[in-house]
């Protein structure tokens, strides 16, 4: 059985888990109302105590929603984190954090480093089966968002054509973000560092003149602006990496006049050769890493948080389920005396519980339905703000986690649902006639 | 048959002529400190290690062979759709340099596992460097082992 | 069906508290009969009806109807007795408010058997329009009288044409217009269907319809007279 169940491709295990998870709450439908018709009359007590079904209803969807919106925004934000990083191929930095190396080069997140030196640059950038070694320097910001020193490869790869303008051509050129708040034509004086502590006026004389802008790319390169790395050393009083009064940019670069970059981008021509790179230059005088694995591992300590998250949702809806349970077995009371008349007048027991067990039933598929719905809108909602507060592009769809939440509730409550119908059926013929 | 070949695997010594300890060693190149999380049966297991070429020329490490099926040399990436392993025709390893097989990275991966790989046993493996075919014991740790118990170890 | 005649004996009801609420001796009712059971309040009319139609299970006692001791059934045979055999029209009507006219009057339709269910709706129609309330059928309960309400309740008690319909205080609800009509309609039923019928009634008038009064004082028959 393990065998088999391993043989089947994941939607096949998502499809038939969700329908193995449902099928209790189906199964009991189908028994409690088969050869039955009380549809007509469950509608017409869910109309008769409107705004009392309304409350349940919404308390269903909320919870369901908290549930569905939890899980479908964890998992947003995960692939939203992943895909940003998606194009950083292999970093290499000076030795040190690789979370704060990946930070800073990924998610633009700057702090102190130590430099790759113009000798190292050189030789990585020289190495065999490398496609380009793009130096990522960063420092220096221009109304908050970080103005970022590298190379034409770099913006091609990270971006791919310019929609708008053409690359920088010159140190003093710049291409923006595709959120940047600059535009084709704009001049700019950076700030020194980042922040309420940046120097405004530490660059004053120098400006960079923007020429294009990149396409949306969902991480936080989209609001950063791109600048030839030499532009970032001359601005700092540095040498280019060039002989002087040679104004071309990009590599190659003199190694002994590259004044060095907090990390370089580095891809290789053929997939296999990153691995060989990261290999060959995780070394005691560098850290060569892949940020999707540092990335995997830090999701990976996450992933305990995301089963707390998980049991949390589920715990509220099983405190739900009772708060509803209890809810129902109240609310047989208000139709306690419909239930009496129909007894009265010659329903069978099983007819009278099939009403009840469908009447619970209209309540919680209702409002696992509608929590859905709800979970969507909540985790889109919080997806645009974390977008809008990150950069990185968070979307929250929903998926089969949540279906699986969503159906595993309906059956249990579906399941939970008989003992209102069994109690309503010992309820006293007479006494709730007459009340 | 196929059982016993398959128990005679994860119960033989793991010491052969020229292997030690978490050990395999051939003209220069060395494979030391190998190892794999548990598995179950039918699963798919990744088998971790660091390969030293102290030899003068280059090789290239292919893959493997266990029990005679194949060892794909895979590559870890992580992106949207979440973790993928490729396979990797091959990777050099340079004169005088070491490379190393680590989780979320690099792996010898070994698809639809024939029997359990129980916690403590030991894995015979051959890895493949170049013309050589290296006989290797593996390490099996804990499902959720993350080194081998001797890695850092000089050897 | 044929309708079934009712026969009584040694009928004791007592409350929980071993009070004595029904002792009836013997009571024969022929098929076709129409009867009042006439009493001042807490005389035990109400809970005879009620044994007669299965809902209180007697102490003691017989309730044979035709053949068959109702006594001696379980819940849903009661249940099923009253389905096939009786139509139970109450003092307050109990309509399914969100229902319409038609949807009530076929309540019966919702759990009768399957092959049952048009004809049910049909009578339900039918006995309507019969009671006046041919236009009214998808109109939803509470936008009728209470004269109309009864006759609604009335139309679903014979929906699923019963041999024998009870009824408690059918006309106390009413004015004397609808108390009239309602009884009128009532006594032609009992005369022309060949049902029995057996009614608690404090109105004077409905009882000058029936064939038979029974008077009850205590728990017990004081009198019993043809008319």
């Amino acid at each position: 059985m393990p065998d088999l169940w391993a043989s089947l491709s994941p939607i096949m295990q998502d499809i038939l888990l969700a329908l193995l998870l449902i099928a209790p709450g189906l199964v009991t439908g189908a028994v409690v109302l088969r050869g039955l018709r009380p549809l007509p009359l469950v509608g017409a007590m869910l109309r008769r105590f409107f705004w009392v079904n309304l409350l349940f209803v919404g308390l269903i969807t909320v919870s369901v929603g908290i549930g569905v919106g939890l899980l479908a925004q964890e998992r947003g934000l995960r692939q939203g984190t992943a895909r940003a990083a998606e194009k950083f191929d292999l970093i290499v930095a000076a030795p040190g954090s690789e979370v704060t190396a990946m930070l800073a080069a990924v998610y633009l997140q700057t702090s102190d480093m130590a430099l790759v030196t113009g000798a190292q640059y050189a030789e990585f950038a020289q190495a065999e089966g490398v496609a380009f070694a793009a130096p990522i320097a960063f420092g220096d910001s221009y109304l908050g968002v970080p103005v970022v020193g590298t190379t034409t490869d770099f913006v091609t790869h990270l971006a791919g054509p310019l929609p708008s303008g053409r690359p920088f051509a010159t140190p003093t050129e710049a291409v923006a973000g595709a959120y940047a708040p600059v535009a084709v034509g704009d001049s700019f004086t950076p700030a020194h560092g980042h922040g309420p502590a940046s120097e405004d006026d530490a660059h004053s004389g120098f400006a960079y003149t923007v020429t294009g802008v990149m396409a949306p790319t969902g991480s936080p390169w989209d609001r950063a602006i791109l600048v030839p790395v030499e532009g970032v050393w001359a601005v700092h009083g540095l040498s280019t990496g060039h002989p002087p009064g040679d104004t071309r940019i990009g590599p190659p670069f003199v190694p002994e006049l590259m004044p060095g970059t907090p990390a370089v981008l580095v891809r290789a021509t053929e997939l296999w050769g990153n691995y060989a790179l990261k290999s060959q230059f995780t070394r005691a005088d560098l850290m060569a890493f892949f940020p999707g694995t540092v990335l995997s591992q830090l999701h990976g300590l996450m992933r305990d948080v995301r089963s707390a998250m998980s049991v949390m949702a589920v715990l509220t809806q099983v405190l739900v389920t009772l708060s509803v349970l209890v809810g129902l077995v109240i609310l047989v009371r208000l139709i306690a005396r419909s239930l009496a008349l129909l007894r009265a007048v010659g329903a069978p027991l099983r007819f009278v519980f099939a009403v009840v067990w469908a009447y619970s039933a209209a309540l919680i598929v209702s409002g696992a339905g509608l929590g859905l719905a709800f979970g969507w809108v909540a985790a889109r909602g919080i997806s645009a703000l974390v977008t809008a507060r990150t950069d990185v592009l968070v979307t929250a769809s929903l998926s089969w986690p949540e279906a699986h939440l969503v159906a595993g509730f309906v059956s249990l409550t579906l399941l939970l649902a008989l003992l209102p119908g069994w109690l309503a059926v010992r309820r006293p013929l007479l006494s709730d006639l007459r009340n | 048959m196929r059982a016993l070949l398959i128990a005679l695997a994860l119960l033989a010594p793991p010491a052969l002529s020229q292997t030690k300890d978490h050990l395999a060693e051939k003209d220069g190149l060395r494979v030391l400190h190998a190892w794999t999380p548990a598995a179950a049966k039918g699963t798919e297991a990744l088998i971790y290690l660091e390969v030293e070429n102290t030899s003068p020329a280059p090789t290239t490490l292919t893959g493997g062979n266990a029990m005679g099926q194949p060892l794909d040399l895979v590559g870890f990436s992580y992106g949207a759709a979440g973790e993928d392993w490729t396979i990797l025709p091959g990777l050099p390893v340079p004169a005088g340099a070491d490379l190393h097989l680590e989780p979320e990275v690099l792996a010898l991966r070994w698809t639809d596992l024939p029997a359990d790989l129980a916690e403590g046993g030991d894995l015979r493996i051959d890895v493949h460097l170049g013309p050589h075919a290296l006989p290797v014991a593996v390490e099996i740790g804990a499902a959720d082992a993350t080194g081998h118990s001797h890695a850092g170890h000089g050897h | 069906m044929a309708t079934p005649a009712l026969q009584v004996s040694g009928l004791r009801v007592t409350s929980r508290e071993g009070r004595v609420l029904l002792d009836v001796p013997a009571l024969e009712v022929p098929a076709g009969q129409s009867v009042a059971l006439r009493g001042a309040s807490g005389a035990g009319k109400s809970t005879l009806l009620h044994v007669l139609s299965g809902l209180v299970r007697p102490a003691a006692g017989q309730v044979i109807w035709g053949v068959q001791d109702i006594a001696t059934l379980s819940e849903d045979a009661r249940a099923r007795f009253r389905r096939v055999t009786l139509g139970l029209i109450f003092q307050d009507c109990h309509l399914f408010e969100e229902l319409s006219a038609l949807g009530n009057a076929a309540l019966a339709s919702a759990f009768a058997p399957a092959p049952d269910r048009p004809a049910i709706r049909q009578a339900a129609g039918h006995w309507l329009a019969a009671l006046g309330l041919g236009s009214s059928g998808p109109r939803k309960v509470d936008s009728h009288s209470g004269g109309e309400r009864q006759r609604i309740a009335v139309a679903r008690a014979l929906a699923a044409n019963p041999p024998v319909i009870l009824a408690d205080e059918p006309t106390a609800a009413l004015d004397r217009v609808n108390a009239d009509a309602l009884g009128a309609d009532l006594a032609q039923l009992a005369a022309t269907g060949g049902r029995t019928l057996i009614t608690v009634t404090h109105d004077a008038q409905l009882a000058g319809r029936m064939a038979r009064q029974i008077t009850m004082a205590d728990g017990r028959i004081v009198e019993d007279s043809h008319a």
